[in-house]
């Protein structure tokens, strides 16, 4: 177990090269950052000086390692259209998109499950096909028309909610919360649905598919024979063989939710982390860029990590060898 | 062999003594508009601490019968005929509820693949204890375990209680059959229906788990109806054996009988096609012919098309199992002879 949990952050931290030397490139030859820093008005002293100052006059490799070196504890740089520190201008967002993708995972587990139990024991109930044609539509609908289409219901024509920002916010050290007030619970329902209508469609389908693919196996028949409840038959033996592929794709999904909350970050002007990164590229803020990249990089490794440790309590036949 | 003709009940039960009897069972799927017979008019009964052989090729229906048996057939399979008592009790009609509550309590079952029919997320511990806690919801956690560990010991498990916290896939094939006979076993069933329970085990393995079975029908009383398709296990430990075909029962009677004097044509080509051990023969025996698919059962005796000694009585009258010699068997032959 130890020896996995090495290998594991053996290649958590080559990925974590790998996506830095992508997101130093970003940084140091897409555009001049001299010109970008400077403008066109500089004269030849001074951009000799930045240069120097920003070690552009070093090696590349040399380069390279100071940007990983500065990136490790948190040092992006300077953003060239604010002028301030890139950590600064993300830190201030990440709450907002975190806030959002959690509620997002949470709504989307809390339904997906207890909806693709429930069609996996009644294939053929009402209910299940009901539910059934409506994931259909919540995996086909592209996200920016259901966010639009909950926006015309519930802000224009039912005035229930509002529909852009995160309402009021709480303080709590440099995290700003918006799970503490009334309007700000009230800001997360819209976003949340439409990022997780299309997860908690995809959750309901694999965790369905899975149970009638458990079902038919021969322990279950035998689980039967034992004589046990339905309920443990289904909700403790069927059930937790159904998770494995389950936590899998959940792992990777977040890490998508953390991409797809650029979409839902717009349409309900959510200041989060993607609505930094689209005025980013409107305004080619490279440093910002490479560190918008450095973060989905590492969210996507760290949630990995975790569902592979989740694997080693689910699953024992992992745990040996 | 000889342990099966010296033991008493080598003669079917009385049925009042009977643990299981079963009379004309017929199980069918109606499949559209039309009903496909599986088994039909299937009698038979096993008495306490007897070890009942049922053997046929595959299809024959002989799985189906145990899954009728534990109230476990699957859909859209249903009894359509006769009855089935457990203990003198008529168990075939009642509701789900009710059949719930004797499967693992009072038939155990064992499987084929002992690989796969325990659950490889939990422990062996784990789902002994869950069995026992079903089946005696008054004991204790504390109970539970100690009665697993017990039963681990029954069933030959070494350092029971450091194994009671292994996971399946730390066991052996012919272990995990032992953890799934102990599961069987954990609602102290009168009952236990054993499906091919050697079929997918080496063969040094069957022997001991054989041994194990029929232990356990001697100093438990249990009785087992142990399905396979392999007459060696049936000699081994049966003391009497049914033999199906084509979904019924064709042939049924004391292992020794029906081995050395089979009464039935098909029996006596079943016997005939074990090769003999003393020579080498040329060519080994077999039946001409394949059994017929579910659905294209011939008219009259099924198997008359691949019997050599058919005439027209069997192709258009269906016999039943009759007393013919030592055995009884489904035959013309011993019914008044084959011409209509």
């Amino acid at each position: 177990m130890i020896s996995l949990l090495a290998t594991r952050l053996t290649s958590v931290v080559l990925v974590m090269l790998v996506v830095s030397g992508l997101s130093f490139c970003v940084f140091n030859f897409l555009g001049d950052p001299v010109n970008n820093i400077l403008g066109v008005n500089a004269t030849l002293e001074q951009r000799e000086e930045l240069r120097v100052a920003l070690g552009l006059d070093q090696p590349t490799i040399v380069q390279f390692w100071r940007f990983v070196e500065r990136a490790a504890v948190g040092d992006f740089g300077v953003s060239y259209r604010n002028r301030q520190p890139v950590i600064d201008l993300m830190l201030v967002r990440l709450p907002a998109t975190l806030e959002l993708v959690l509620a997002a995972t949470l709504t989307a587990l809390l339904v997906g499950i207890p909806m693709g139990i429930y069609t996996a024991l009644r294939p053929r109930g009402l209910l299940s096909r009901v539910v059934q044609l409506v994931s259909l539509l919540g995996i086909s609908m592209p996200q920016f028309l259901i966010g639009m289409l909950l926006i015309l219901v519930f802000s224009v024509e039912l005035r229930w909610l509002s529909a852009f920002g995160r309402g009021e916010t709480v303080q709590i050290g440099w995290w700003t919360t918006g799970l503490l007030t009334t309007s700000g619970l009230k800001a997360l329902i819209m976003p949340t649905i439409t990022l997780a209508v299309f997860q908690i469609s995809m959750i309901m389908r694999l965790v369905r598919g899975e149970m009638l693919e458990v079902f038919r196996a021969d322990f279950i028949k035998f689980t039967r024979a034992r004589g046990l409840s339905d309920r443990a038959v289904y909700l403790t033996h069927a059930l937790r063989n159904s998770l494995l592929p389950v936590i899998t794709v959940v792992g990777l999904q977040v890490g998508s939710l953390i991409a797809f909350a650029i979409v839902v970050e717009a349409v309900f002007q959510w200041p989060g982390m993607g609505l930094l990164i689209l005025q980013a590229i409107e305004f080619a803020d490279f440093p910002v860029m490479a560190a918008y990249l450095a973060f989905v990089g590492f969210s996507f490794v760290t949630i990995n990590l975790i569902v592979d440790m989740t694997y080693l309590l689910v699953d024992p036949r992992m745990r040996v060898k | 062999m000889t342990s099966a003709s010296a033991f008493a009940t080598a003669r079917p039960p009385e049925p009042a003594t009977a643990v299981l009897d079963v009379r004309g069972l017929r199980i069918e799927f109606p499949i559209r508009a039309k009903a496909l017979v599986a088994i039909d008019a299937v009698s038979f009964s096993i008495g306490r601490g007897e070890i009942l052989g049922v053997v046929g090729e595959s299809g024959a229906g002989k799985s189906l019968t145990g899954s009728a048996l534990i109230g476990l057939l699957e859909a859209p399979g249903r009894i359509a005929a006769g009855t089935i008592h457990l203990a003198g009790e008529r168990i075939d009609n009642l509701p789900e509820k009710e059949q719930r509550r004797l499967r693992g309590k009072r038939i155990g079952a064992i499987f084929q693949d002992p690989l796969t029919s325990l659950d490889p997320l939990f422990t062996v511990g784990r789902q002994l204890t869950e069995t026992i806690r079903t089946h005696f919801p008054a004991m204790s956690s504390a109970q539970a375990r100690q009665r697993a560990i017990e039963l681990l010991a029954e069933v030959g498990i070494a350092d029971p209680s450091t194994r009671f916290n292994q996971y399946p896939h730390q066991f052996s094939g012919g272990m995990r059959q032992r953890i799934v006979i102990a599961l069987a076993l954990a609602g102290e069933p009168e009952l236990i229906i054993a499906d091919e329970p050697t079929t997918a085990l080496d063969v040094s393995i069957q022997a001991q788990i054989l041994a194990l079975l029929k232990r356990l029908a001697r100093t438990r009383d249990t009785a087992i109806m142990l399905v396979t398709h392999d007459m060696g296990v049936i000699a081994e430990v049966a003391d009497r054996v049914a033999v199906m075909y084509a979904g019924r029962l064709v042939e049924i009677g004391p292992v020794e009988d029906v081995v050395r004097r089979a009464n039935h044509p098909y029996t006596a080509g079943l016997m005939a096609s074990i090769p003999p051990l003393s020579r080498q023969p040329e060519r080994l025996a077999q039946i001409s012919g394949s059994m017929p698919r579910l659905g294209s059962w011939p008219t009259g005796c099924t198997f008359h098309p691949r019997c050599t000694k058919a005439g027209p009585r069997c192709r258009t009258e269906t016999p039943v199992l009759k007393p013919a010699g030592d055995t009884e068997a489904s035959c013309f032959l011993h019914q008044g002879g084959v011409e209509g």
